[in-house]
């Protein structure tokens, strides 16, 4: 089960890396490569984009034949059914992901107390199924701790929300 | 400056005061960061990187060293009593440290990893002194052909040996090329694959890729796979900590080899202390008079790999302090810092700024000094970490994550790139790509795109400059040659492999 999710991801991120050198080569190919002062900006993504085309089209093609033959050790049928087992673990792990990406425009909304203090909170409370009470009191505790920390005793800006909050 | 004379100066420096606080500082955040599973030390000094803005670059530099080095130092504690690596580095560690410890012996073994962590640790910086003169002596006669081939050499043996599939260290490493890219081109002010942003036109913010790549992709994995925390008690009283007379014998050899392999393999860019550690494991049990009993806990079993990891660290800082070419991530990100402060890291660093280079290699000697009072006396104290639950230390390292970016890049964009660079290294992780080739190439990318421009615009675009000089030739011949060993490696077993052939 690992190994196939192994070989479709080498599958996809053989593909996007494919389409990537495929625009890196045709962005650059618009600026000056090689001019009579030398090499021009296009000339080094050019030859890394070289580099890195049949490379991911290697990639793509080792995803598509599947799973690679690999001679299993004894753990390996564990590490499939850990593997199969790990989608709650997956989910989390994407979610405090989300609540990252989401606190920054909170942040830039109301300032990085309240960011942090939502992250944090989401966290405990839904990542880590903490009680209410709990999870209300570390959340608070951290964001109030780090505002302290860098805003006044180290005195580094911190974001600062429209709405006049940092 | 002579050696002697260079070390007597870094010794004044490094004892000054506030340098000796701020190595206190850096062992210590080492040592906590190290037995916290699951958040290593490059992304501790990137997370702490923008907190040194404003410091003096030599205590900076000592302390983001302290945290590196601190780090190996600490990760062992919780490969003895978890059988759960603080660190990489100490995976092997956990096979005779968790035997010893289950054994009754947690104390000697923490007591064993501590002494062959100095010893050899101590050899690494001994062997960094009285190396680095030569080697940046002789790199003063480098030009841009000579740093564009051994910059191609260095990533050529990233690639063979930072990750365990060769395509992907590769496509890794390439990405990075282009990460770094990504701004305007200082020769020709052209802006490339900046998508129309403004915010683009600097480029990428190194601390946004660094933080969110480490420590966020590593916070994800953390949540992943929440693992659970079982702790074997550690003897009280500094006297149970310290291992027999018999077993400080058995590890006689294992101080030699861990802190020689150690060193050499540090050296190398791409290879780190894990896979020393790995090496020094096997040569131990393979030079042992009693090979069947490594992994039911004998104590040149640890003292081995342990060592190894820590001698490591004075070759790994070897390259980049002589010839300011970086072999791991965490060296990666000292070079940035280093740079950040105005600090060029080169063959000329000895000699035009002697207060950083011979301050942070005397500190060094001292960190490790701090090292060993820190990790057997208090080891006690510093596995209270241990129970600071996930749900605060996880919500604190993203907040301070975000305050770094946000310090460096001064706006919000900065921080959005940290989340999507976060969600990247996590996607790498979870594919089986490395992560240390991506920032290896998004550091050395820039510094060898303007070698091989200026080398090229030197012979009028002639090609052949790279090849026709002497240092530069065998340079890339080396590189080439490790590119293709893994094919000739096929090549050769698939020869051995063919029916009527005799075996070579």
């Amino acid at each position: 089960m690992l190994s196939q999710k192994l070989a479709l991801g080498d599958v996809i991120s053989g593909l996007i890396l494919a389409l990537l050198s495929v625009y890196i080569i045709s962005a650059s190919l618009h600026w000056s490569v090689l001019g009579e002062m030398g090499p021009g900006p296009g000339f080094f993504p050019i030859i890394y984009a070289a580099v890195m085309l049949p490379a991911a089209l290697w990639l793509f093609l080792r995803g598509m034949r599947g799973p690679r033959p690999v001679a299993a050790p004894p753990e390996a049928a564990e590490d499939d059914a850990e593997a199969d087992g790990e989608g709650g673990g997956t989910q989390a792990a994407l979610a405090t992901w989300l609540a990252l990406a989401v606190t920054v425009p909170v942040m830039s909304l109301a300032g990085f107390a309240a960011g942090c203090f939502g992250l944090s909170f989401f966290v405990a409370k839904i990542v880590f199924r903490r009680p209410l009470l709990a999870s209300l009191i570390s959340s608070a505790s951290i964001a109030l701790g780090l505002y302290v920390l860098f805003q006044v005793l180290l005195d580094i800006d911190l974001p600062a929300g429209l709405i006049g909050g940092r | 400056m002579d050696v002697l004379s260079g070390l007597a100066h870094g010794f004044g420096v490094a004892l000054a005061p506030a340098n000796l606080m701020w190595c206190f500082v850096g062992c210590f955040l080492g040592t906590v960061i190290g037995i916290i599973p699951g958040l290593g030390p490059a992304a501790t000094i990137a997370i702490l990187l923008p907190v040194t803005y404003n410091m003096d670059p030599t205590g900076g530099i000592i302390m983001l060293c302290g945290i590196y080095y601190g780090a190996k130092y600490g990760g062992s504690t919780t490969s003895i009593l978890l059988k759960m690596p603080g660190e990489a580095s100490s995976v092997i560690s956990c096979m005779d440290g968790y035997e010893m410890a289950r054994k009754g012996r947690a104390g000697p073994a923490l007591g064993i990893a501590a002494i062959s962590s100095f010893v050899a640790g101590t050899v690494g910086v001994v062997l960094l002194s009285f190396l680095a003169p030569p080697i940046a002596d002789f790199a003063l006669s480098f030009s841009s052909p000579e740093y564009f081939a051994l910059m191609l050499m260095g990533l050529s043996l990233v690639v063979l040996l930072a990750g365990d599939d060769l395509v992907k260290t590769m496509l890794s490493l390439l990405l990075g090329l282009w990460l770094t890219s990504i701004g305007t081109d200082l020769f020709t002010a052209q802006t490339r694959f900046t998508f129309g942003q403004t915010s683009l036109l600097d480029g990428i913010d190194f601390m946004s890729l660094a933080i969110g790549v480490f420590a966020i992709s590593e916070i994800m994995l953390s949540i992943e796979a929440r693992e659970r925390v079982r702790l074997l008690t550690i003897p009280k009283g500094f006297r149970n900590l310290l291992p027999s007379l018999e077993e400080l014998k058995a590890c006689r050899f294992a101080f030699f080899n861990g802190s020689v392999t150690g060193f050499i393999i540090g050296v190398l860019p791409g290879a780190g202390s894990t896979i020393s550690s790995f090496v020094a494991y096997g040569v131990e049990k393979a030079v042992s008079r009693h090979p069947e009993k490594f992994g039911t806990g004998v104590p040149e079993g640890l003292a081995a790999p342990e060592g190894a990891n820590n001698a490591d660290t004075g070759g790994a800082l070897l390259p980049v302090l002589t010839l300011g070419i970086p072999g791991g991530s965490s060296t990666a990100i000292l070079m940035s810092a280093l740079v950040l402060w105005g600090v060029k890291p080169g063959p000329l660093l000895m000699t035009q700024q002697p207060d950083i280079f011979w301050g942070l290699v005397a500190s060094m000697y001292v960190g490790n000094v701090v090292l060993l009072i820190m990790n057997l006396p208090l080891i006690g104290l510093f596995t209270q970490i241990l129970r600071i639950p996930l749900y605060v230390l996880f919500p604190i390292i993203m907040g301070v994550a975000i305050a770094g970016a946000y310090s460096v890049s001064g706006n919000m964009f900065g921080v959005g790139l940290l989340a999507a660079f976060g969600l990247l290294g996590y996607g790498m992780q979870k594919l089986g790509f490395p992560a240390a080739p991506l920032i290896l190439g998004f550091v050395l990318g820039d510094a060898m795109e303007r070698a091989l421009r200026q080398s090229l615009t030197m012979s009028n675009g002639d090609p052949s400059i790279l090849v026709t000089r002497p240092i530069s030739a065998v340079l890339l011949v080396l590189a080439a040659l490790i590119l293709l060993s893994p094919l000739l490696r096929r090549l050769r077993n698939r020869r051995r492999a063919a029916p009527g052939l005799p075996a070579a």
